[in-house]
Protein backbone atom coordinates (compact mmCIF):
# COMPACT_ATOMS: atom_id res chain seq x y z
CA UNK A 1 0.00 0.00 0.00
CA UNK A 2 2.89 2.18 1.12
CA UNK A 3 4.48 1.47 -2.33
CA UNK A 4 1.56 1.91 -4.27
CA UNK A 5 0.76 5.33 -3.02
CA UNK A 6 4.34 6.97 -3.81
CA UNK A 7 4.41 5.12 -6.96
CA UNK A 8 1.10 6.78 -7.92
CA UNK A 9 2.15 10.14 -6.39
CA UNK A 10 5.39 9.91 -8.34
CA UNK A 11 3.21 9.84 -11.94
CA UNK A 12 1.43 12.23 -11.08
CA UNK A 13 4.70 14.68 -10.58
CA UNK A 14 5.81 13.37 -13.45
CA UNK A 15 2.50 14.82 -15.12
CA UNK A 16 2.72 18.29 -13.25
CA UNK A 17 6.46 18.14 -14.61
CA UNK A 18 6.06 17.92 -18.07
CA UNK A 19 3.09 20.21 -18.11
CA UNK A 20 5.00 22.91 -16.44
CA UNK A 21 7.74 22.60 -19.11
CA UNK A 22 5.25 21.77 -21.96
CA UNK A 23 3.45 25.02 -21.63
CA UNK A 24 6.33 27.21 -20.13
CA UNK A 25 8.31 26.53 -23.69
CA UNK A 26 5.69 27.44 -25.66
CA UNK A 27 4.73 30.90 -23.70
CA UNK A 28 8.52 31.40 -24.70
CA UNK A 29 8.79 33.78 -27.73
CA UNK A 30 10.61 31.77 -30.31
CA UNK A 31 9.64 28.59 -32.69
CA UNK A 32 11.47 25.67 -33.82
CA UNK A 33 11.73 26.82 -37.32
CA UNK A 34 12.58 30.39 -37.01
CA UNK A 35 15.91 30.48 -38.26
CA UNK A 36 14.87 28.72 -41.50
CA UNK A 37 13.56 32.56 -43.16
CA UNK A 38 14.61 31.13 -46.75
CA UNK A 39 11.44 29.13 -46.86
CA UNK A 40 8.05 30.79 -48.37
CA UNK A 41 5.16 30.64 -46.19
CA UNK A 42 3.45 27.93 -47.52
CA UNK A 43 6.23 25.18 -47.42
CA UNK A 44 6.77 26.68 -43.74
CA UNK A 45 3.06 25.77 -43.07
CA UNK A 46 3.45 22.74 -44.47
CA UNK A 47 6.03 21.74 -42.33
CA UNK A 48 3.98 22.76 -39.15
CA UNK A 49 1.48 20.65 -40.28
CA UNK A 50 3.83 17.91 -40.61
CA UNK A 51 4.98 18.16 -36.88
CA UNK A 52 1.40 18.63 -35.68
CA UNK A 53 2.78 22.92 -33.77
CA UNK A 54 -0.39 24.32 -35.65
CA UNK A 55 -2.86 23.22 -33.06
CA UNK A 56 -3.79 24.27 -30.24
CA UNK A 57 -1.61 24.27 -27.68
CA UNK A 58 -3.60 21.94 -25.18
CA UNK A 59 -3.80 19.33 -27.76
CA UNK A 60 -0.34 18.97 -28.73
CA UNK A 61 -0.22 18.56 -25.06
CA UNK A 62 -3.13 15.67 -24.77
CA UNK A 63 -1.24 13.80 -28.24
CA UNK A 64 2.32 14.04 -26.40
CA UNK A 65 1.10 12.65 -23.59
CA UNK A 66 -0.69 9.76 -25.29
CA UNK A 67 2.34 8.75 -27.22
CA UNK A 68 4.36 9.22 -24.19
CA UNK A 69 2.03 6.95 -22.48
CA UNK A 70 2.18 4.36 -24.79
CA UNK A 71 6.35 4.51 -24.96
CA UNK A 72 6.45 6.59 -28.63
CA UNK A 73 8.73 9.47 -28.70
CA UNK A 74 8.46 11.58 -31.89
CA UNK A 75 11.28 12.47 -34.53
CA UNK A 76 13.70 15.29 -33.18
CA UNK A 77 13.52 18.98 -34.88
CA UNK A 78 16.95 19.42 -34.64
CA UNK A 79 18.37 16.07 -35.98
CA UNK A 80 16.18 15.43 -38.51
CA UNK A 81 15.03 11.40 -39.42
CA UNK A 82 16.71 10.05 -35.82
CA UNK A 83 14.07 9.35 -33.10
CA UNK A 84 14.49 11.08 -29.67
CA UNK A 85 15.21 7.91 -28.23
CA UNK A 86 18.30 6.73 -30.73
CA UNK A 87 19.49 10.47 -29.41
CA UNK A 88 18.89 10.19 -25.95
CA UNK A 89 19.71 6.97 -25.08
CA UNK A 90 23.67 7.19 -25.41
CA UNK A 91 23.56 10.57 -24.06
CA UNK A 92 21.70 8.95 -21.03
CA UNK A 93 24.46 6.11 -20.58
CA UNK A 94 27.61 8.68 -20.64
CA UNK A 95 25.86 10.83 -17.69
CA UNK A 96 24.51 8.01 -15.60
CA UNK A 97 28.34 6.49 -16.27
CA UNK A 98 29.73 9.91 -14.54
CA UNK A 99 26.75 10.74 -12.49
CA UNK A 100 27.07 6.86 -10.96
CA UNK A 101 30.96 6.76 -10.17
CA UNK A 102 30.82 10.60 -8.85
CA UNK A 103 27.90 9.50 -6.55
CA UNK A 104 29.93 6.42 -5.63
CA UNK A 105 32.88 8.99 -4.74
CA UNK A 106 31.19 11.35 -3.33
CA UNK A 107 28.73 8.95 -0.83
CA UNK A 108 31.38 5.94 0.20
CA UNK A 109 34.13 9.07 0.82
CA UNK A 110 31.69 10.93 2.47
CA UNK A 111 30.75 8.88 4.97
CA UNK A 112 34.17 7.45 5.49
CA UNK A 113 35.69 10.97 5.78
CA UNK A 114 33.03 12.18 8.29
CA UNK A 115 33.27 9.11 10.63
CA UNK A 116 36.72 9.28 10.98
CA UNK A 117 36.01 13.31 11.34
CA UNK A 118 33.85 12.44 14.15
CA UNK A 119 35.55 9.48 15.63
CA UNK A 120 39.18 12.15 16.05
CA UNK A 121 36.80 15.57 16.97
CA UNK A 122 38.52 18.51 17.41
CA UNK A 123 41.94 16.99 16.38
CA UNK A 124 44.08 18.25 13.92
CA UNK A 125 42.36 15.68 11.21
CA UNK A 126 38.79 16.73 12.01
CA UNK A 127 39.81 20.58 11.38
CA UNK A 128 41.49 19.52 8.21
CA UNK A 129 38.91 17.34 6.78
CA UNK A 130 36.34 20.26 8.00
CA UNK A 131 38.27 23.60 6.22
CA UNK A 132 38.58 20.67 3.11
CA UNK A 133 34.78 19.86 2.85
CA UNK A 134 34.38 23.98 3.74
CA UNK A 135 36.74 24.86 0.50
CA UNK A 136 35.10 22.21 -1.63
CA UNK A 137 31.64 23.00 -1.23
CA UNK A 138 32.55 26.93 -1.65
CA UNK A 139 34.46 26.01 -4.65
CA UNK A 140 32.18 27.10 -7.76
CA UNK A 141 32.53 23.74 -10.27
CA UNK A 142 33.44 25.94 -13.02
CA UNK A 143 36.82 26.76 -11.05
CA UNK A 144 37.02 23.22 -10.03
CA UNK A 145 36.75 22.08 -13.53
CA UNK A 146 39.18 25.00 -15.52
CA UNK A 147 41.83 24.40 -12.58
CA UNK A 148 42.13 20.66 -13.14
CA UNK A 149 42.04 21.26 -16.76
CA UNK A 150 44.75 23.87 -16.63
CA UNK A 151 47.05 21.69 -13.87
CA UNK A 152 46.49 18.06 -15.32
CA UNK A 153 45.54 18.60 -18.57
CA UNK A 154 47.75 21.62 -20.34
CA UNK A 155 50.49 21.30 -18.07
CA UNK A 156 51.00 18.00 -16.66
CA UNK A 157 49.44 16.27 -19.37
CA UNK A 158 48.19 13.21 -17.85
CA UNK A 159 44.31 13.19 -18.09
CA UNK A 160 42.87 14.82 -21.55
CA UNK A 161 41.23 18.47 -21.17
CA UNK A 162 37.66 17.11 -22.49
CA UNK A 163 35.56 14.78 -24.76
CA UNK A 164 34.51 11.14 -24.48
CA UNK A 165 36.93 7.99 -24.48
CA UNK A 166 38.08 5.16 -22.21
CA UNK A 167 38.48 5.35 -18.62
CA UNK A 168 41.35 8.80 -18.28
CA UNK A 169 38.57 10.84 -20.12
CA UNK A 170 36.40 10.14 -16.82
CA UNK A 171 38.67 11.04 -14.11
CA UNK A 172 38.57 15.02 -14.13
CA UNK A 173 34.67 15.02 -14.71
CA UNK A 174 34.00 12.86 -12.14
CA UNK A 175 36.21 14.34 -9.49
CA UNK A 176 34.40 18.06 -10.45
CA UNK A 177 30.85 16.35 -10.22
CA UNK A 178 31.62 14.45 -6.88
CA UNK A 179 33.58 17.11 -5.09
CA UNK A 180 30.36 19.65 -3.94
CA UNK A 181 28.54 16.37 -2.66
CA UNK A 182 31.51 14.37 -1.41
CA UNK A 183 31.77 17.82 1.20
CA UNK A 184 28.34 18.03 1.91
CA UNK A 185 27.91 13.89 2.70
CA UNK A 186 31.11 14.27 4.99
CA UNK A 187 29.25 17.00 6.90
CA UNK A 188 26.14 14.87 7.33
CA UNK A 189 27.64 12.28 8.74
CA UNK A 190 30.08 13.66 11.17
CA UNK A 191 27.08 15.82 12.69
CA UNK A 192 24.65 12.47 13.00
CA UNK A 193 27.93 10.23 13.91
CA UNK A 194 28.72 12.78 16.91
CA UNK A 195 25.08 12.23 17.80
CA UNK A 196 25.20 8.87 18.43
CA UNK A 197 28.48 8.89 19.81
CA UNK A 198 27.05 10.85 22.92
CA UNK A 199 24.08 8.03 23.13
CA UNK A 200 23.72 6.03 26.13
CA UNK A 201 24.32 1.94 24.10
CA UNK A 202 27.23 3.65 23.08
CA UNK A 203 29.01 4.39 26.28
CA UNK A 204 27.46 1.09 27.71
CA UNK A 205 29.73 -0.50 24.57
CA UNK A 206 32.37 1.34 25.82
CA UNK A 207 32.44 0.50 30.22
CA UNK A 208 32.12 -3.31 28.61
CA UNK A 209 35.75 -2.29 26.70
CA UNK A 210 34.78 -2.47 23.17
CA UNK A 211 37.49 -1.23 20.76
CA UNK A 212 37.37 2.42 19.22
CA UNK A 213 37.33 1.56 15.80
CA UNK A 214 34.44 -1.24 16.41
CA UNK A 215 32.70 1.14 18.12
CA UNK A 216 32.30 3.70 15.43
CA UNK A 217 32.23 1.59 12.63
CA UNK A 218 29.71 -1.34 13.99
CA UNK A 219 27.95 0.35 16.70
CA UNK A 220 27.70 4.31 15.59
CA UNK A 221 28.07 3.94 12.16
CA UNK A 222 24.53 2.40 11.09
CA UNK A 223 22.77 5.21 12.71
CA UNK A 224 24.48 7.91 11.89
CA UNK A 225 23.88 6.72 8.48
CA UNK A 226 20.28 7.92 8.72
CA UNK A 227 20.98 11.56 7.72
CA UNK A 228 23.80 10.87 4.78
CA UNK A 229 20.74 8.44 3.37
CA UNK A 230 18.01 10.98 3.72
CA UNK A 231 20.51 13.36 1.95
CA UNK A 232 20.60 10.95 -0.91
CA UNK A 233 17.41 12.84 -2.98
CA UNK A 234 19.31 16.23 -2.45
CA UNK A 235 22.47 15.03 -3.80
CA UNK A 236 20.59 13.75 -6.70
CA UNK A 237 19.99 16.80 -7.84
CA UNK A 238 23.40 18.22 -7.03
CA UNK A 239 24.53 15.63 -9.22
CA UNK A 240 21.85 16.53 -12.40
CA UNK A 241 22.63 20.10 -11.98
CA UNK A 242 25.90 19.58 -11.80
CA UNK A 243 26.23 17.79 -14.71
CA UNK A 244 24.97 20.56 -17.15
CA UNK A 245 28.33 22.03 -15.73
CA UNK A 246 31.06 19.44 -16.48
CA UNK A 247 29.05 18.11 -19.69
CA UNK A 248 29.36 21.28 -20.56
CA UNK A 249 32.70 22.35 -19.89
CA UNK A 250 34.67 18.71 -21.03
CA UNK A 251 32.34 18.76 -23.94
CA UNK A 252 30.80 15.40 -23.16
CA UNK A 253 27.70 14.69 -25.16
CA UNK A 254 25.35 13.42 -22.53
CA UNK A 255 22.00 14.00 -21.39
CA UNK A 256 22.81 17.87 -19.67
CA UNK A 257 24.38 19.11 -23.21
CA UNK A 258 21.19 17.82 -25.07
CA UNK A 259 19.12 18.78 -22.45
CA UNK A 260 20.95 22.67 -22.65
CA UNK A 261 20.54 22.61 -26.77
CA UNK A 262 17.53 21.14 -27.18
CA UNK A 263 15.59 24.27 -24.94
CA UNK A 264 17.77 26.85 -26.97
CA UNK A 265 16.83 25.11 -30.07
CA UNK A 266 12.93 24.85 -29.07
CA UNK A 267 13.41 21.14 -30.20
CA UNK A 268 10.48 20.60 -28.57
CA UNK A 269 10.05 16.39 -28.82
CA UNK A 270 13.55 16.23 -27.33
CA UNK A 271 13.41 18.61 -24.53
CA UNK A 272 10.17 16.81 -23.56
CA UNK A 273 11.86 13.35 -23.42
CA UNK A 274 14.33 14.63 -21.40
CA UNK A 275 12.59 16.12 -19.15
CA UNK A 276 11.21 13.29 -18.19
CA UNK A 277 14.37 11.36 -18.10
CA UNK A 278 15.26 13.78 -15.35
CA UNK A 279 12.24 13.33 -13.76
CA UNK A 280 12.39 9.81 -13.32
CA UNK A 281 15.78 10.00 -12.25
CA UNK A 282 15.26 12.65 -9.30
CA UNK A 283 12.18 10.12 -8.30
CA UNK A 284 14.67 7.21 -8.45
CA UNK A 285 16.92 9.28 -5.67
CA UNK A 286 14.16 9.98 -3.47
CA UNK A 287 12.34 7.01 -3.56
CA UNK A 288 15.41 5.13 -2.85
CA UNK A 289 16.55 7.01 -0.56
CA UNK A 290 13.19 6.29 1.22
CA UNK A 291 13.08 2.97 0.68
CA UNK A 292 17.16 2.76 2.37
CA UNK A 293 15.65 4.94 5.20
CA UNK A 294 13.09 2.43 6.05
CA UNK A 295 15.47 -0.37 5.65
CA UNK A 296 18.36 1.26 7.83
CA UNK A 297 15.81 2.35 10.90
CA UNK A 298 12.12 0.68 10.61
CA UNK A 299 10.50 3.29 12.58
CA UNK A 300 10.25 5.81 9.73
CA UNK A 301 8.44 3.98 7.69
CA UNK A 302 5.85 3.33 10.27
CA UNK A 303 5.92 7.20 11.06
CA UNK A 304 5.63 8.19 7.36
CA UNK A 305 2.82 5.63 6.48
CA UNK A 306 0.63 7.24 10.14
CA UNK A 307 1.48 10.90 8.72
CA UNK A 308 -0.07 9.92 5.24
CA UNK A 309 -3.07 8.29 6.67
CA UNK B 1 36.58 38.23 10.17
CA UNK B 2 33.82 36.65 8.66
CA UNK B 3 31.51 39.71 9.15
CA UNK B 4 34.98 42.53 8.70
CA UNK B 5 35.21 40.38 4.98
CA UNK B 6 31.59 41.10 3.89
CA UNK B 7 31.40 44.54 5.26
CA UNK B 8 34.70 45.15 2.71
CA UNK B 9 32.64 43.58 -0.02
CA UNK B 10 29.75 45.53 0.25
CA UNK B 11 31.75 48.82 0.58
CA UNK B 12 33.56 48.13 -2.15
CA UNK B 13 30.94 46.92 -4.42
CA UNK B 14 29.24 50.18 -3.73
CA UNK B 15 32.20 52.67 -3.84
CA UNK B 16 34.50 51.18 -6.52
CA UNK B 17 32.51 51.41 -10.04
CA UNK B 18 30.90 54.41 -8.53
CA UNK B 19 34.38 56.34 -7.86
CA UNK B 20 36.94 54.10 -9.06
CA UNK B 21 38.94 55.01 -12.21
CA UNK B 22 37.07 53.54 -14.35
CA UNK B 23 33.66 52.21 -14.90
CA UNK B 24 32.32 48.51 -15.32
CA UNK B 25 31.70 48.88 -19.47
CA UNK B 26 34.32 51.48 -20.50
CA UNK B 27 36.27 49.47 -22.94
CA UNK B 28 39.85 50.75 -23.85
CA UNK B 29 41.04 48.19 -26.60
CA UNK B 30 44.59 49.13 -26.75
CA UNK B 31 44.93 47.82 -23.37
CA UNK B 32 42.98 44.30 -24.02
CA UNK B 33 43.56 41.52 -22.17
CA UNK B 34 46.47 43.45 -19.73
CA UNK B 35 48.18 41.06 -17.25
CA UNK B 36 47.49 42.31 -13.56
CA UNK B 37 49.54 45.35 -12.89
CA UNK B 38 49.47 48.78 -11.03
CA UNK B 39 47.02 50.22 -13.43
CA UNK B 40 44.73 47.60 -13.74
CA UNK B 41 44.96 45.61 -10.58
CA UNK B 42 43.48 42.90 -11.51
CA UNK B 43 43.98 42.98 -15.10
CA UNK B 44 41.49 43.77 -17.94
CA UNK B 45 39.48 41.68 -19.91
CA UNK B 46 39.25 40.70 -23.81
CA UNK B 47 37.66 44.15 -24.67
CA UNK B 48 40.24 46.08 -22.25
CA UNK B 49 37.35 46.60 -19.26
CA UNK B 50 39.41 47.05 -15.55
CA UNK B 51 38.63 43.60 -14.24
CA UNK B 52 39.09 45.19 -10.53
CA UNK B 53 36.01 47.32 -11.30
CA UNK B 54 34.22 45.04 -13.17
CA UNK B 55 34.26 42.23 -9.80
CA UNK B 56 33.04 44.91 -7.61
CA UNK B 57 30.33 45.52 -9.93
CA UNK B 58 29.19 41.73 -10.38
CA UNK B 59 29.23 41.87 -6.74
CA UNK B 60 26.19 43.82 -6.35
CA UNK B 61 24.32 41.74 -8.97
CA UNK B 62 25.81 38.10 -7.54
CA UNK B 63 25.10 39.43 -3.76
CA UNK B 64 21.57 40.45 -4.58
CA UNK B 65 21.22 37.59 -6.20
CA UNK B 66 22.12 35.18 -3.72
CA UNK B 67 20.22 37.50 -0.66
CA UNK B 68 17.32 38.27 -2.62
CA UNK B 69 16.19 34.88 -3.72
CA UNK B 70 17.38 33.09 -0.76
CA UNK B 71 15.49 35.63 1.59
CA UNK B 72 12.15 35.45 -0.36
CA UNK B 73 12.14 31.33 -0.47
CA UNK B 74 12.53 31.49 3.05
CA UNK B 75 9.55 33.95 3.94
CA UNK B 76 7.63 32.89 1.55
CA UNK B 77 8.33 28.93 2.57
CA UNK B 78 8.19 29.39 6.24
CA UNK B 79 4.91 30.39 5.95
CA UNK B 80 4.08 27.79 3.91
CA UNK B 81 5.48 25.12 6.29
CA UNK B 82 3.41 26.52 8.92
CA UNK B 83 0.37 26.38 7.27
CA UNK B 84 0.39 23.11 6.47
CA UNK B 85 2.05 21.44 10.11
CA UNK B 86 -1.10 24.30 11.25
CA UNK B 87 -4.21 23.01 8.71
CA UNK B 88 -2.83 19.16 8.47
CA UNK B 89 -4.64 17.50 6.72
CA UNK B 90 -5.71 18.45 3.06
CA UNK B 91 -3.47 21.45 2.45
CA UNK B 92 -0.85 19.76 4.48
CA UNK B 93 -0.86 16.88 1.80
CA UNK B 94 -1.64 19.50 -1.40
CA UNK B 95 1.34 21.56 0.06
CA UNK B 96 3.94 18.82 -0.06
CA UNK B 97 2.85 17.14 -3.11
CA UNK B 98 3.40 20.69 -4.57
CA UNK B 99 6.95 20.99 -2.91
CA UNK B 100 7.51 17.41 -4.22
CA UNK B 101 6.81 18.27 -7.97
CA UNK B 102 9.13 21.24 -7.37
CA UNK B 103 11.44 19.42 -5.93
CA UNK B 104 12.31 17.00 -8.61
CA UNK B 105 12.39 20.55 -11.18
CA UNK B 106 16.03 20.37 -11.64
CA UNK B 107 16.90 24.28 -10.90
CA UNK B 108 19.06 24.54 -14.26
CA UNK B 109 16.01 23.35 -15.73
CA UNK B 110 13.79 26.29 -14.47
CA UNK B 111 16.31 28.66 -15.12
CA UNK B 112 16.62 27.43 -18.24
CA UNK B 113 12.83 27.48 -19.03
CA UNK B 114 12.73 30.96 -17.20
CA UNK B 115 15.55 32.69 -19.13
CA UNK B 116 13.31 31.50 -22.38
CA UNK B 117 10.23 32.69 -21.28
CA UNK B 118 11.58 36.20 -19.90
CA UNK B 119 14.60 36.49 -21.10
CA UNK B 120 18.18 36.36 -19.97
CA UNK B 121 18.92 38.46 -17.31
CA UNK B 122 18.47 38.94 -13.44
CA UNK B 123 14.62 38.83 -12.94
CA UNK B 124 14.23 35.07 -14.49
CA UNK B 125 17.30 34.08 -12.52
CA UNK B 126 16.00 35.38 -9.37
CA UNK B 127 12.42 33.87 -9.87
CA UNK B 128 13.81 30.41 -10.86
CA UNK B 129 16.23 30.50 -8.15
CA UNK B 130 13.48 31.79 -5.66
CA UNK B 131 11.26 28.69 -6.41
CA UNK B 132 13.57 25.96 -6.74
CA UNK B 133 15.00 26.49 -3.50
CA UNK B 134 11.49 26.99 -1.62
CA UNK B 135 11.36 23.05 -0.82
CA UNK B 136 14.31 23.55 1.83
CA UNK B 137 12.62 26.42 4.34
CA UNK B 138 9.36 24.95 3.81
CA UNK B 139 10.20 21.06 4.70
CA UNK B 140 12.45 22.61 7.51
CA UNK B 141 9.43 25.24 9.14
CA UNK B 142 6.89 22.43 8.50
CA UNK B 143 8.78 19.70 10.40
CA UNK B 144 10.03 22.23 13.16
CA UNK B 145 6.22 22.98 13.74
CA UNK B 146 4.75 20.09 13.96
CA UNK B 147 7.99 19.15 16.58
CA UNK B 148 6.76 22.25 18.50
CA UNK B 149 2.96 21.67 18.20
CA UNK B 150 3.03 18.77 19.92
CA UNK B 151 4.88 19.95 23.15
CA UNK B 152 3.16 20.34 26.40
CA UNK B 153 3.89 24.90 26.57
CA UNK B 154 1.78 25.16 23.24
CA UNK B 155 -0.88 22.68 24.42
CA UNK B 156 -1.22 24.87 27.74
CA UNK B 157 -1.02 28.02 25.68
CA UNK B 158 -4.70 26.76 24.07
CA UNK B 159 -5.67 25.41 26.51
CA UNK B 160 -5.42 29.26 28.43
CA UNK B 161 -7.77 30.44 25.57
CA UNK B 162 -4.54 31.98 23.20
CA UNK B 163 -5.41 33.46 19.86
CA UNK B 164 -3.67 31.05 16.69
CA UNK B 165 -2.10 34.63 16.04
CA UNK B 166 -0.54 34.46 19.47
CA UNK B 167 0.54 31.31 19.56
CA UNK B 168 1.86 31.67 15.95
CA UNK B 169 3.92 35.08 17.27
CA UNK B 170 4.33 34.57 20.87
CA UNK B 171 5.49 30.69 20.73
CA UNK B 172 6.04 29.31 17.35
CA UNK B 173 7.71 31.80 15.57
CA UNK B 174 10.33 32.44 18.59
CA UNK B 175 11.37 28.90 18.55
CA UNK B 176 11.88 27.91 14.84
CA UNK B 177 13.37 31.36 14.18
CA UNK B 178 16.90 30.36 14.94
CA UNK B 179 17.19 27.09 13.18
CA UNK B 180 15.57 28.79 9.91
CA UNK B 181 18.23 31.78 10.32
CA UNK B 182 21.06 29.44 10.03
CA UNK B 183 19.65 27.33 7.68
CA UNK B 184 18.81 30.91 5.53
CA UNK B 185 22.54 31.85 5.51
CA UNK B 186 23.64 28.92 4.01
CA UNK B 187 21.04 29.46 1.42
CA UNK B 188 22.10 32.68 0.57
CA UNK B 189 25.77 31.53 -0.41
CA UNK B 190 24.20 28.29 -1.97
CA UNK B 191 21.88 30.83 -4.34
CA UNK B 192 25.23 33.08 -4.95
CA UNK B 193 27.01 29.55 -6.25
CA UNK B 194 23.95 28.65 -8.37
CA UNK B 195 23.66 32.43 -9.88
CA UNK B 196 27.19 31.85 -10.81
CA UNK B 197 27.07 28.23 -12.17
CA UNK B 198 24.00 29.95 -14.34
CA UNK B 199 25.91 32.22 -15.52
CA UNK B 200 28.46 30.48 -16.56
CA UNK B 201 26.75 28.33 -18.72
CA UNK B 202 25.09 31.47 -20.08
CA UNK B 203 21.93 31.66 -18.92
CA UNK B 204 22.12 34.10 -16.40
CA UNK B 205 23.30 37.94 -16.66
CA UNK B 206 24.38 39.06 -20.02
CA UNK B 207 27.26 41.09 -20.93
CA UNK B 208 28.07 44.40 -20.37
CA UNK B 209 26.19 43.72 -17.45
CA UNK B 210 28.27 41.13 -15.08
CA UNK B 211 27.89 38.66 -12.08
CA UNK B 212 30.87 36.94 -10.84
CA UNK B 213 29.42 33.89 -13.05
CA UNK B 214 29.73 35.99 -15.94
CA UNK B 215 32.93 36.89 -15.63
CA UNK B 216 34.21 33.49 -15.31
CA UNK B 217 32.02 32.80 -18.55
CA UNK B 218 33.65 35.33 -20.31
CA UNK B 219 37.38 34.46 -19.08
CA UNK B 220 36.80 31.09 -19.90
CA UNK B 221 37.91 31.48 -23.51
CA UNK B 222 41.17 32.84 -22.31
CA UNK B 223 42.09 30.07 -19.75
CA UNK B 224 45.35 29.27 -21.38
CA UNK B 225 46.72 32.38 -21.91
CA UNK B 226 45.14 34.68 -18.89
CA UNK B 227 43.74 32.54 -16.76
CA UNK B 228 43.52 35.71 -14.33
CA UNK B 229 40.56 36.33 -15.94
CA UNK B 230 38.50 33.16 -14.18
CA UNK B 231 40.80 32.88 -11.44
CA UNK B 232 39.81 36.22 -9.78
CA UNK B 233 36.09 36.46 -9.92
CA UNK B 234 36.23 33.05 -8.79
CA UNK B 235 38.46 33.32 -6.26
CA UNK B 236 36.39 36.21 -5.13
CA UNK B 237 32.86 33.73 -5.32
CA UNK B 238 35.06 31.43 -3.11
CA UNK B 239 35.92 33.93 -0.18
CA UNK B 240 32.54 35.44 -0.25
CA UNK B 241 31.38 31.95 0.13
CA UNK B 242 33.05 30.30 2.65
CA UNK B 243 32.86 33.65 4.42
CA UNK B 244 28.71 33.30 4.84
CA UNK B 245 29.17 29.81 6.03
CA UNK B 246 31.02 30.72 8.64
CA UNK B 247 28.83 33.52 9.45
CA UNK B 248 27.05 32.87 13.14
CA UNK B 249 23.72 34.66 12.53
CA UNK B 250 22.46 36.65 15.88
Amino acid sequence: MYILKKILGSILSLFAVSALTFFLVRVAPGGPFDTDTLYPAEIKNLILEKYGLNQAVSTQYWLWIKDSVRGEFRESFQYLGQSVSSILWPSLQKSSLLGGISLFIAWVGGVILGACSAAKKGSLLDRMIFWMTAIGMSLPSYLTATLLILVFSIHLQWFPAALWGGAPFLVLPTLTLSLRPLGVITRYTRRSMIEALSSNYIRTAYAQGVPHWRIIFIYALRNSLIAPVAALGTLGTHLVSGSFLVENVFQIPGLGRHFVMAALNRDYPLLMAATLIYGVILIAFQGGSDFLLAMIDPRIQAADTESLS
Amino acid sequence: MSRAFLGLLILAALIVPEWGPYSFDQQDIAQALATPSMKHWFGTDALGRDLFTRIFYGARISLWIGFMSATLAFILGSCLGMLGAYFGKLVDSLLMKAIDIIAIFPSTLMAILFSLVFGRGVFGILLALTLTTLTAPTRLSRALSLQIKQQEFIQAAWAMGATPWRILLRHLIPNIRQALLSAWILQVSTNMMAEGFLSFLGLGVQSPACSWGTLAHEGVSFLQSYPHLIVFPSLVLLTTSLALQNLEPS
